[in-house]
Order: C-alpha cells, then structure tokens, then sequence
C-alpha cells in the first residue's frame, strides 16, 4: 500500500509548490494511474516515492514504511521504471537483470526463474544477450519492466510506462500489470494515455498545478462529471483548474 | 565551405560552454548569493589550479636554464665539449617538445575520442553537409582544444624567453605563428593513425579494446622510436645515456632529432624565417592532405560506431546469473560501463596508463644501450637513505593519479541514470566506496608499472618500491576522496555527450587541484621535519598522508547520505 499525506514539495525558493499538500492512499492489489498535463507534478510525486527527492513536508509510506526515515527498507519494496531511458546501456540486458538482481538480494535460482519468464513473456529473450545501447526504445522500456519485477516487488511504480512502445509491447505491459494486480502487488503509473488509463485502471488520480482535483474509480469520475469518457473529465477538470 | 565554418562556429561554442565552469550555475534553482560564492569559489580555484601550473612551468624552465650552464661548465671542466651552445633555448625547446609529446600521444586518445565518438554523427549526417566539411569542422575543433593546452606550457615559455632573451619585440613576432603551427603536424599524424585504427579495429566485436590496446602499442612504438633516432647519433655511450637521463638539454635534443618539425619550430622562433616557413608549408600540407584523404570516407566510418549493434560474450556469458554483494555488483558495474565507453575507456584508463608505459619503456630502449650508465644511476642510488627513496619515489609513483580523471567525475558520469540510480536500495556509502575502489585500482595499477621499472632498472629494493607504493596510494586515495567529494556534492549531470561528462568536465581540473593541495600539505610537513633526520622526515610525511586520506573519506562519506536525494 502506497500513502501520501499532506505531502508537498518546493524546488529552492520557488513560490509555486510542484505538489501541493497530496493526500493519496493506493490498496494492494491496486492499479492506479496518476494523470496530469505536462509539469502537473507526477514525476516530482514518483521521485519523492521512490526516495530520489525528499518531499519539503508531509509523510509518504510504503507498505506502512516511512521513504524518509527508512529509505533503504522502503525502496527494497518498490519496483521501478523510470520514464527516461538513461539506464546502463552499456550492459547486455542478461548484466542488467542480473545487476538487479545483485541489488535487490535476490536468490541465484529464483533470479534465473524470474529473467527466463519475463523475458519470455515481453518477447526479450533472443535480445537479451546485447547491450541495452543497441536496443530500441521499446526494448529498453521492456527491459526495465523485467528489472524492476526481478525481485517481485510488493509495490510497482512506472513513469509513463506506454511512450515508445509498439501496440504489441504496450499490450503486453497491460496483460503484466494486470497480472502483478491480481497477485496482490500495488501498480502506481503515471500516463498521458487516457484511454489505457480508463480501461486498465482500477482507481485514477488527477493532478493539475501540484494539486490533486480528482481521485477514483473511473466508474466514479464519470458519473460525478456526466462525462462520457475519461478524456473528457480530464480536459475539463484540468482546464477549469488553469482558468482558476 | 560557409556550412564548414557555421558547423565550426556550433562546435567551438559548444566546447566552450560544455568547458566553463559556471554553466548551469543558476540552474540549479538555488539562492542568487550562494550561486555568487561559487562561482568566486570556482573561480578563485581555477586561478589557483592555473596559477601553480604556470609557476612551476617558470620553476622548472629557469632551473632547466641553470642546469643547463652548469653542465656546460661540468663538461669542459672534464675536458669535453660543451653539449649547449645556448642553455636560454631549453626553455621554449621544453614548451615545444612537451606540446607536440602531449598532442601526439594524449591527442589520439582524444582524437578517436572527438574524431569518432561523437553520438551526434547521426544527427549531422541528415544535415546537408558534407563529409569532409564535417571532418573539417571536427578537425579545427581538436586544434582549437590542443591549442588551449599549448597556451598554458608554451605561453609562459615565450614569455620567458623572450624577456630572458631581452628581444621581446622579435621574439612576439615569431612566436604567434610558432604557437599557431607546433600542433598541427602531430594533429595530422594523430588525425592519420586514427583513422588506420579504427579501420582496423573494425573487424573485431571488441573494437574499443582493440583501439586501445593498438594507440598503447602506438605509443611505445614511438617512445622506442626516440631512442633508436638518439642512438645512432652519439659515439660515447656513457654520456648519451647520462645525457638522455640527467640533462634536459639531452631529452630536448632527442626529440628534436626524432621529430624534425620541433626543430623547424624552435628555430624559426629563434628568427629563422626559411625554418619557420618551412614549418608553414608542410603543417599546411599535413593537415590538408588528411582533410582531403581521410574527409570524403569519414561519416561512413563515423556512424559505423554508432550504428553497430553491440553483441557482447556471444553465446557465452547468455543466460548466465550468478549472484555478488551489493558492493561487488557496483564495482563490477563501474568497471563495466568505464571499459565500454570509449570515451572513458581512452581518457580514464588509456591516458593514464600511458605515462608509465611511455617512461618505461624511454628509460628501458635507452639504457640498454649504455651499461655503464646504467651502473652508475644504481651507485648513486644506493647511496642514498631508503627514506628519501620511499618519499620521493612515491612522488613519482603517484603522479599518475593526478590525470586520472575516474574519480574527480564519477558521479557526474551518471548523468540521466542518476535519478533511477538514487530509487534503488543501495547506501550511497557503498556506491562511493565502489567509485573510490575502480579509481584507485586505475591508481594502483599505473603506479605498479613505475614501480616495476624503478625496481628492475634501477635496482631499486622490492621492500622500498613497496613502501613509496603505500606512501603514494594514501596520497592518491585521500586526492581521489576530496575530488569526490567536490563531483558528489556539485555533479555536472547534464552532458550530451560521453566526452564531455569525463574531459571537458570541470571538476576534472579540480580534481588536478586536489591531488596538487594533497601533494603540496607533504611537502610542507616534509620541510618542517627535515631535520628530524631521514626515518623521521618519512614517518611526518607518511603521518600526513594518512590524515589525509583519513580526512577526505571522513568528508566524502559523511556526504554520502546528503547526495543520497537528487540535489535541487
């Protein structure tokens, strides 16, 4: 389970806080898709999450464990892709599974188990053996993805997990992420894909200038709104957010 | 030829900005004052680094003038000839043979670098350009960095000559088209051996290895060179190897011998027009004829680098997972992307071990020629206290380090990856640790080469080698922690390309800095305790290191848990 309370984060001096007082819980077995227009502040609210940023107030737990206050026993619970594709391209992706794997403390068989079966599953298995810099930036996006679910991670946090992907790729993704839901781990993704996020999401959250204007089921969204699509609620609630 | 020189333009404002120091200051969204204090900081560091390099340059070139009257004093007093007809020309004849030594040998290694790593050949491939205006493009921009290295050996040296010499008028007319030509002709040879390797390389899955191993074997191919060119020239072989090893003017005129156009360039300084023209024509020959030879071919080869997919342990290692400590894992994650990163694979490891191959092998070519020298620098040295062998040979053995650009840009070096880096559980201790311990090792291995030469030359004590190695790893280690340090807690992370996150990367310079202050706090605790007496001169400088090294690790693991966010 993932918790923000009254969460905010100030770059430097800046008057505008990039998230402002967040108050957000994600069960287990959760997929939640974290929507926003571009600097709405869901990089910045991964970032903290993960323990790469330190929020300026508030409290976020993962799996009841502080991110500050024990940084190392809370990200040992989190799976991570990040958005970028700045990963240690200079490993083969057989050396960055395994790299992971060292890092994560994961058991030498299980560890070959896991590689073999995601690796399988997203289509990476003749690949494997090249270095990442020859990948595509759907393989490398893939990649990430078997890294990150190496040490079957309770909670699962993805930043813009669909970009770059082929149709295929992005289906498989989906089919994973439903997959790792079902099996009690909490999905956190951040996406521009309102569609993905409409059918694949079990709760979204909307951000717009750091603050959340709205959160729950996408059932929910729509009757609240009389909007027929999610891409409707989305526009209309992050725009009349602007006109504020 | 306008595309050239817009190309040109781009390339050179991009090498400036990447090379200033207070880009990006105000970036970082901090506070107005404290982006002030370090840019006077930066600044006030810059002056300091430049400072003693020009002063030691004018040390070194007036002792150099001394030594070289005196020894003209010493030869006829034993009844020989005179060696130096004027001892004031050992002063720009040192600057000039420096230059073009750093331009042939350092200058391939970032020749291939800047010739054939660039990740934007892609990008200006689909620009309408040509391939040789692109070629041209990147070749003025290595001239105009050789050219920024030269200005600090030979401007100091001209200078000095020129008031020495008590013509500056003449001299300052002579000197701007010396300065201007020395680097052209090794660039062109560098421009040339370049591409024939990359051409040969080719063939290999393991291309950046095979480039390395061959510029190594460049280099001690010249440094043997030198001395085939020197050895022909002398009948008494006593005092060519006492000349080549204990007297400047000995080393200047070897490599002015191998390499004719030093000499073009030293004498038309001295005002010898046809000399100087003569270096005029063949510098623009050289450089045109690589231009026009290797320019119409070179975006082919260019993107063959970049475009080449990396198949790395074929089948071998494939599927293969064992499982390390978390440390082990980042240490052998260090080795790895510094081995496979050209770049950083020429300029980390490369250029550093080069120093000790070239020397090594100099000394080695040249005393096997002259026995009786050779018995005689062991005489002397066996004269000496085991305490001044261990300080000062660990001067000598740690002076690799002080290029070694590994540790003074580790974290820089992450660039992009570093916010993933962050997210995952590893104490940010451990990932130093394992920055400092890859650094260290390139130290380690650099000095163990010098050391083997000091010991099988000359005749040197296993026990006292191994003392000076301890003595210059503490040394090493404290300078590689402070510069650390300062890359941990004001990283440069947003390069563009791998050359500029690790050479053209300020805190590179400032971790020459460090190991200059880390070296210098020796030499001062060193001339307080001389009079102690040999042991306790060596125990104050061997108790200074130790706080040293003591001292930055305290400063880069107490930093450790600050950096362990992303800095804002």
């Amino acid at each position: 389970m993932i918790e923000f309370r009254n969460v905010t984060k100030v770059y430097g001096k800046s008057a505008n806080p990039s998230v402002d007082h967040l108050n957000l819980t994600v069960p287990e077995g959760c997929v939640y898709g974290f929507l926003g227009p571009n600097g709405a502040g869901k990089t910045t609210t991964i970032r903290m999450m993960t323990g790469a940023l330190r929020p300026t107030e508030g409290l976020i737990t993962i799996g009841g464990i502080d991110v500050v206050r024990n940084p190392m026993a809370s990200k040992r619970q989190v799976g991570f892709v990040p958005d970028s594709q700045d990963m240690y391209d200079k490993l083969t992706g057989w050396e960055y599974l395994n790299f992971m794997a060292d890092i994560f403390g994961v058991e030498q068989k299980v560890r070959k188990e896991r590689a073999d079966h995601y690796l399988e599953i997203l289509e990476m298995t003749s690949a494997a053996s090249n270095r990442i810099q020859s990948y595509s930036r759907g393989m490398k996006q893939k990649i990430a993805v078997i890294g990150a679910l190496i040490h079957a991670p309770s909670v699962w946090v993805l930043d813009e997990p669909m970009v770059g992907l082929d149709p295929r790729a992005a289906f498989l993704l989906k089919e994973e992420m439903k997959a790792q839901a079902a099996q009690g781990a909490t999905v956190f993704f951040s996406t521009h894909v309102l569609e993905v996020a409409e059918k694949l999401c079990d709760r979204v959250g909307i951000i717009s200038k750091g603050r959340l204007i709205a959160e729950g089921t996408p059932e929910e969204l729509l009757r609240e709104t009389g909007d027929s699509s999610l891409e409707q609620v989305f526009l209309e609630m992050t725009e009349a957010d602007s006109e504020q | 030829m306008k595309n050239y020189w817009i190309l040109t333009r781009l390339m050179l404002k991009n090498m400036a900005a990447s090379m200033n120091p207070f880009t990006g200051i105000y970036e970082d969204g901090q506070k107005k004052q404290k982006a002030i204090f370090r840019m006077l900081g930066i600044a006030a560091l810059a002056l300091f680094g430049i400072g003693s390099v020009i002063y030691l340059e004018i040390q070194l070139f007036n002792f150099a003038g001394s030594m070289g009257e005196q020894l003209n004093a010493g030869f006829k007093a034993a009844g020989m000839q005179a060696q130096f007809d004027d001892p004031m020309k050992l002063i720009p004849g040192l600057a000039i043979m420096a230059c073009m030594l750093i331009t042939l040998v350092m200058g391939l290694f970032q020749g291939l670098s800047e010739l054939y790593q660039g990740k934007d050949a892609p990008f200006l491939a689909v620009l309408p350009l040509s391939s040789r205006q692109i070629y041209g493009a990147r070749f003025t921009s290595l001239y105009v960095s050789e050219l920024l290295v030269n200005l600090l050996l030979m401007g100091p040296a001209f200078i000095l000559y020129a008031i020495k010499s008590g013509s500056v008028l003449p001299v300052a007319l002579t000197a701007i088209p010396v300065f201007l030509l020395v680097p052209l002709i090794p660039l062109a040879a560098v421009a040339l051996l370049s591409a024939l390797l990359m051409r040969v390389s080719v063939i290999s899955k393991h291309r950046e290895s095979i480039t390395m191993i061959l510029s190594l074997a460049l280099a001690m191919a010249y440094s043997i060179g030198i001395s085939v060119f020197n050895g022909s020239s002398d009948g008494n072989q006593s005092s060519a190897m006492l000349q080549s090893i204990m007297e400047p003017n000995g080393l200047v005129n070897s490599v002015l011998r191998a390499f004719p156009p030093a000499q073009w360039a030293l004498r038309g300084l001295m005002g010898d027009i046809p000399q100087l023209l003569l270096l005029f024509g063949v510098s623009a020959a050289a450089t045109l004829l690589v231009i026009f030879l290797i320019g119409p071919g070179y975006l082919d080869q260019a993107l063959s680098t970049t475009e080449r997919t990396v198949v790395a342990h074929g089948s071998r290692n494939a599927g293969r997972m064992a499982s390390h400590s978390v440390l082990r894992t980042l240490h052998s994650l260090e080795w790895k992307m510094l081995l496979r990163t050209p770049s950083w694979l020429f300029n980390g490891l490369a250029g550093v071990l080069i120093f000790p191959i070239v020397m090594g092998f100099g000394i080695f070519s040249g005393l096997s020629r002259s026995p009786e020298g050779l018995d005689y620098i062991r005489a002397q040295l066996a004269g000496v206290h085991p305490a001044y062998i261990i300080v000062f040979g660990a001067a000598l053995l740690g002076f690799g380090s002080m290029v070694n650009p590994v540790v003074s840009t580790a974290v820089s070096r992450e660039g992009g990856s570093w916010p993933f880096a962050l997210a995952l559980p590893v104490r940010q201790a451990d990932r130093f640790m394992a920055k400092l311990l890859v650094g260290s090792e390139i130290n380690l291995l650099c000095s163990l080469l010098i050391g083997i030469v000091s010991a099988v030359i000359m005749g040197i004590p296993v026990q006292q080698v191994a003392a000076a190695l301890a003595l210059a790893m503490l040394v090493d280690w404290a300078a590689a922690a402070g510069s650390l340090w300062i890359d941990a807690t004001h990283p440069h992370f947003k390069w563009t390309n791998e050359m500029e996150a690790i050479k053209k990367n300020f805190n590179q310079v400032i971790g020459m800095v460090v190991w200059v202050v880390c070296v210098a706090l020796c030499v001062v605790v060193g001339i307080f305790s001389w009079r102690l007496g040999p042991d306790g001169f060596c125990a104050c400088v061997m108790g200074m290191a130790l706080a040293e090294a003591l001292f930055t690790s305290w400063m880069v693991f107490a930093a450790a848990e600050k950096t362990a966010v992303l800095a804002e």
